[in-house]
């Protein structure tokens, strides 16, 4: 590594020339390393013709190999001490049953298309729905406003009889009817709706026509 | 998943040249629906692939179980994806570059799962699974485990690419262009990554004892060759 910038420009105009005075960088060395068929060229020779030449770049080329075989050594070591032909053998098993059993299926686990109708049938349908769902509601409102409106305007006969005639009150004072008006106003009495509140009371009461034929 | 192997036809090696034939063939039976016959072929390819594919693998994994898996995978993925295959290409290289992405996506799932839990001890394999006689005495193989686990450590600490152009390159032996084929990097690149590698090793990996005695035992033995 070069420690001034005199250095270090002056290993920036040399880099990748050993020829021109400098050591050789450890690119270029790397690469005489991995051999000189991957990078033929007039670097690669001058590299190589310096390497030759200065034992300071031959030693660090020497520690650069040994460094490299070392790691690669010890990397594929550690790879035979763990494995062994045997289970090489029972793992090309298991890959061949697997890509068998991928032939296998091959044929038959195509992938289905879903049917292409479904989603604008679907989507038209929807529409027709919501059209069907509108039309019930506006059925049903119009329906509820005449039935209202019906109710409000309608005149019940029974109760328009009931106002024309005269209500009997207690405050009454008893006139003298004929036998024919007294049972009129009886049966009219009897026939009228009974509220219920006043069942019992009713109940309690003597009837006048019972009264009447008592006192016959 | 397309290769570019600029200049590669001009350097064909003859082993990577026949296992191209062979997927070729077995991609031609595919086609025609020869699928017994196509499984039985592309054995052959397993058989030629298959201790280098779990090799690159446990570089990336460190654990044989993981990486017989990811072998699998990217065997069964090979054999999917045949018919996809292109006959200009090296198989090898397209091979290789499925089994480094099978075992990228392991190392990212491994990733998230170290997240929440604690990681096992050292060797956790069964008593009977260990191999006694391959090792001279307890003290040397935890030496050697230590040892392994401190290069494993600094190659693990390298960025992705760095560590796959070591694993490839270094490691493997494959050259640069084919590198750069296998990751899809221009060979420039490939070279520039391999050199910056090998420097950070060097620094993580400086003073290690094994490391000097490797040193001092080539020394002995050009010195050695010099006197004879």
């Amino acid at each position: 590594m070069a420690s001034t910038p005199r250095a270090l420009v002056r290993r920036l105009l040399t880099l990748g020339n050993p020829a021109r005075g400098s050591h050789a960088p450890d690119h270029l060395s790397l690469d005489v390393i991995r051999g000189s068929a991957e990078r033929p060229g007039a670097n690669h020779e001058a590299t190589e013709a310096h390497l030759s030449a200065c034992p300071s770049c031959a030693d660090r080329l020497a520690e650069l190999t040994v460094f490299l075989e070392a790691i690669t050594e010890e990397s594929t070591a550690a790879f035979d001490d763990e494995i062994s032909t045997a289970r090489l053998a029972t793992a090309r098993d298991r890959i061949m049953r697997r890509v068998e059993r991928a032939t296998e299926h091959r044929g038959a686990a195509r992938i289905l298309r879903f049917p292409m109708l479904a989603r604008p049938a679907l989507a038209a349908g929807g529409r027709v729905h919501r059209w069907i769902g509108a039309a019930a509601v506006a059925g049903v409102l119009t329906g509820v406003a005449i039935g209202q409106f019906v109710h409000l305007h309608a005149d019940p006969e029974p109760l328009a009889v009931r106002h024309d005639e005269p209500a009997l009150t207690p405050a009454d004072p008893p006139t003298t009817t004929s036998d024919e008006q007294f049972m009129q106003k009886l049966e009219l009495a009897l026939t009228s709706p009974r509220v219920s509140t006043l069942v019992a009371l009713d109940e309690m009461t003597p009837l006048m026509r019972e009264v009447s034929i008592n006192v016959r | 998943m397309g290769i570019c192997v600029p200049g590669a036809r001009r350097a064909l090696r003859p082993r990577v040249e026949a296992d191209t034939q062979l997927a070729a063939e077995v991609k031609a039976l595919l086609a025609r629906g020869d699928d017994a016959v196509a499984s039985q072929r592309f054995g052959e390819i397993v058989d030629r692939h298959q201790r280098r594919a779990t090799r690159i693998a446990y570089h990336y994994l460190h654990d044989f179980g993981e990486a017989e898996d990811a072998v699998q995978d990217a065997f069964l993925k090979a054999f999917v994806h045949l018919p996809s295959f292109r006959e200009e290409l090296f198989f090898e290289l397209w091979f290789t570059r499925i089994v480094v992405n099978c075992c990228l996506d392991r190392l990212k799932v491994r990733n998230r799962r170290g997240r929440w839990l604690v990681p096992a001890g050292d060797d956790e394999r069964a008593p009977a699974e260990r191999q006694p006689a391959e090792e001279p005495s307890p003290e040397i193989a935890l030496l050697r485990r230590e040892r392994r686990a401190r290069l494993e450590a600094a190659i693990d600490r390298l960025p992705a690419r760095q560590r796959s152009v070591v694993i490839l390159n270094q490691l493997e032996g494959h050259s640069t262009r084919d590198v750069a084929g296998m990751l899809d990097l221009k060979e420039a690149t490939v070279r520039v990554h391999l050199f910056r590698a090998v420097r950070s090793l060097r620094r993580r990996l400086r003073g290690e004892q094994w490391l000097v005695e490797a040193r001092r035992a080539r020394v002995l033995e050009a010195s050695g060759e010099g006197r004879g």
